[in-house]
């Protein structure tokens, strides 16, 4: 048996779920500084013409989808199950489908920014599909299976 | 709105990264309604680079 270096799985999910803090951060005060609450989280759809990527910092209403039915700043991520770890890859994947009901979205959207709303709505991820418009219907994201390989979020 | 003049229209698409089914209704060959389904096939992975000692 030999050593292996590596960075360790359980450090990965514990990452997700905030149980490491290795810097000073300003966050907005939760109720427990032991057993703090779950932040809850937003996704907000954007224009095919706009341009989130790996620079989004936090959610901003510049280039967000906007018509009938739709609330800037989207709709609530279900968050029931917590980020754990498969294999050695830290996972989350929101429990259920977002879906913005009853909306017509005529101009072209292919974006959704997941970010958290408790914490300054700083962002998470941008995720892009194929483009889309909604004419008085439903738009239904469904997510990908929780796993190592599909996951919304995967820190391998 | 007289139901019995609609038209349906299901048209679904698939790649390795998604797969979609669009539903329209159109009168008078106008959409007058038009829903979206995305199912995502995978998120995003990030690999945890680790430095060395020494």
């Amino acid at each position: 048996m030999a050593n292996t270096q590596a960075l360790c799985g359980s450090f990965k999910s514990e990452v997700l779920l905030g149980a490491h803090q290795l810097g000073t951060v300003t966050i907005v005060s939760r109720t427990s500084l032991t057993a703090p609450t779950t932040d809850s989280l937003k996704a907000a759809l954007y224009l095919a013409s706009g341009s989130l990527g790996a620079g989004t910092t936090a959610y901003s209403a510049t280039s967000e989808v906007s018509g009938t039915g739709y609330s800037a700043g989207g709709i609530a991520v279900t968050n029931a199950t917590a980020p754990s770890t498969s294999g050695t890859t830290g996972i989350w994947t929101p429990s259920a489908s977002l879906v913005y009901t009853t909306v017509t979205l005529t101009t072209a959207f292919d974006t959704v920014l997941i970010y958290n709303s408790t914490q300054s709505n700083r962002a998470i991820g941008v995720y892009t599909f194929g483009s889309q418009t909604i004419t008085a219907g439903t738009f239904t994201l469904t997510m990908p299976t929780n796993d190592a390989t599909h996951a919304l979020i995967q820190l391998a | 709105m007289e139901t019995s003049k609609l038209a349906y229209r299901e048209t679904k698409t698939e790649d390795n990264r998604e797969k979609t089914v669009v539903t329209e209704y159109l009168l008078n060959g106008k959409v007058v309604h038009r829903s979206a389904h995305v199912t995502l096939k995978e998120g995003i992975g990030i690999e945890g680079v680790l430095g060395r000692i020494g």
